[in-house]
């Protein structure tokens, strides 16, 4: 019979293993169940360092672009900080889910599809942000969402949208549009 | 051979002035894991110049590389990091095959522990990988635990203990991270403090297992930083109202008094200790999230203040009569 040092030996080793397994289970188990996503849907890219910039929105299940800006120059930074990068204007992506590649269509394009602005999709998916782990070693310094990252998730499963984008720059924002009927 | 025949060989011997007291004593003390002590102060004195001298040389290289990083090309930063560890583990294995060197060479064990991680960082950024990932994170961390896992199967010293215990936490927190990735499944979770919870128990469970073995020194050292670790992930899985874990913040102070009355059935300080100041703590927390408003400040900090000292007087007399008295 093992003595009560030993068991407790073979526990204290045994957790971080069945850490491990628990981890790689809770994350593969659901794939071998979960439906694959089916509706593609659009997003766009925006200028995150002016307020008042151009926006995409859902009217009618089609898609039209807002200006908000009030007075042109009130939000022009440049006039404030002349380095400041120029103004970009929105661009809208359509994401096909299936092979898991953006395409950049233009406003034209865009509004010959029909949107379905809900935040789940028909098929039960959404789209989120990420979650970042900030940490060297095993010190964990800060965690939390980040939607420099997204993923479609659904049915104990996300997958990483693949942006065409460098979202490493602090400028651009992802603002989900809708699911395309 | 029993222990009578060992004691009767020993005043054999001794009465033959074929061994000295120093070397009985050197003995006696690496049995208990406890190397290069010979019972004198100055022994203990300069084992522990040996490490500080051991940490310094760690510094040395980091600074040497640090600030000639421009100047060094690829090869030559990895023979001056990677290059050195390796050289200074080398070292270290030669020095310990002499017995009065056993010091020496752990101060060059503790380099090459600390020497080796930087020399493996340097080459997975010299071959272009992101050496801030959890990838190479899990990678070079699992290098390190399997040399240091192989290191303890043949020698099986403190050192290379509490160098698998470190390698190994850094690579359970690494891959774990690395396996999550950024997806936001874990994100809604608790998984961070759940996963720090568990390495907690598992510091305290090793601890336990090294009480009757020459690892016995780890124990209050692993129990301690396993209390610590454990009660506070227990604080923020508890959360604080309106946001709070009711489950968590009731389970806190039944799990500080286990703790109590383990530090009783273990004999065990660092138990009366954290138990008793993560107890401190929750009265503090419960009183202001709950008591401040209804209370008022003045007396709620009147009523903690006489809880603490309460706890302190507790704490006091379970360690004179059960902890202190009966080591």
């Amino acid at each position: 019979m093992l003595k009560k040092e030993n068991l407790t030996l073979l526990i204290g080793l045994s957790l971080p293993v069945l850490l491990i397994i628990v981890v790689l289970l809770s994350i593969y188990i659901p794939r071998l169940s979960a439906p694959e996503p089916q509706n593609d849907f659009v997003y766009s890219i925006e200028d995150n360092y002016y307020y008042g910039g151009s926006q995409f929105a859902v009217k009618d299940s089609r898609i039209e672009k807002k200006d908000l800006r009030v007075d042109k120059d009130i939000y022009d930074a440049r006039l404030v900080y002349p380095e400041a990068p120029v103004y970009e204007e929105p661009r809208l992506f359509l994401y096909d889910v299936s092979e898991r590649i953006s395409r950049e269509i233009s406003l034209e394009d865009a509004q010959d599809l029909e949107i379905n602005p809900s935040g789940k999709s028909p098929d039960d998916f959404s789209v989120s942000c990420g979650n970042r782990v900030d940490g060297f070693i095993f010190f964990v310094f800060d965690s939390g969402e980040d939607c420099r990252q997204q993923f479609v998730r659904g049915h104990g499963i996300s997958t990483e949208i693949n942006i065409d984008v460098d979202m490493s720059d602090y400028r651009y924002q992802f603002s989900f549009i809708g699911w395309i009927r | 051979m029993d222990k009578e025949e060992v004691l009767n060989r020993i005043k054999d011997l001794s009465s033959l002035g074929m061994i000295t007291e120093d070397e009985v004593l050197e003995s006696f003390y690496y049995g208990k894991g406890i190397f290069g002590r010979k019972g004198n102060k100055n022994s203990i004195l300069s084992t522990i110049l040996y490490y500080i001298g051991g940490a310094i040389v760690f510094l040395g290289i980091v600074v040497l590389i640090w600030q000639s990083w421009d100047l060094l090309s690829s090869t030559t930063r990895i023979l001056s990091s990677f290059g050195a560890g390796l050289v200074a583990y080398i070292v270290a294995v030669i020095l310990n095959r002499h017995n009065n060197l056993h010091a020496v060479g752990n101060a060059f064990h503790l380099i090459a522990g600390l020497v080796l991680p930087v020399g493996l960082f340097v080459i997975f950024d010299s071959a272009g990988f992101d050496i801030t990932s959890f990838g190479v994170s899990a990678t070079v961390s699992a290098i390190l635990f399997v040399l240091y896992l192989i290191s303890f199967a043949i020698s099986r010293t403190i050192l290379f203990a509490l160098f698998n215990i470190i390698f190994g936490t850094w690579f359970i927190f690494s891959f774990t991270s690395f396996l999550v990735g950024n997806s936001p499944q874990f994100g809604d979770s608790d998984f961070e403090e759940y996963r720090a919870m568990l390495v907690a128990v598992s510091y305290i469970l090793l601890g336990y297992s090294f009480l009757k073995n020459n690892l016995k020194v780890l124990t209050g050292v692993l129990y301690s930083f396993g209390l610590v670790i454990f009660f506070i992930t227990t604080l923020v899985l508890g959360g604080y109202s309106p946001e709070q874990n009711m489950f968590w913040e009731v389970a806190f102070p039944i799990l500080v008094f286990i703790g109590i009355w383990l530090s009783v059935r273990l004999r065990s300080k660092s138990f009366l200790t954290f138990s008793s100041i993560f107890l401190m703590v929750y009265i503090i927390k419960i009183t202001s999230e709950y008591f401040a408003n209804s209370l008022g400040w003045p007396f709620t900090l009147v009523l903690s203040g006489l809880l603490l000292i309460v706890i302190g007087f507790v704490s006091l007399r379970l360690n004179k009569k059960y902890i202190t008295l009966k080591q």
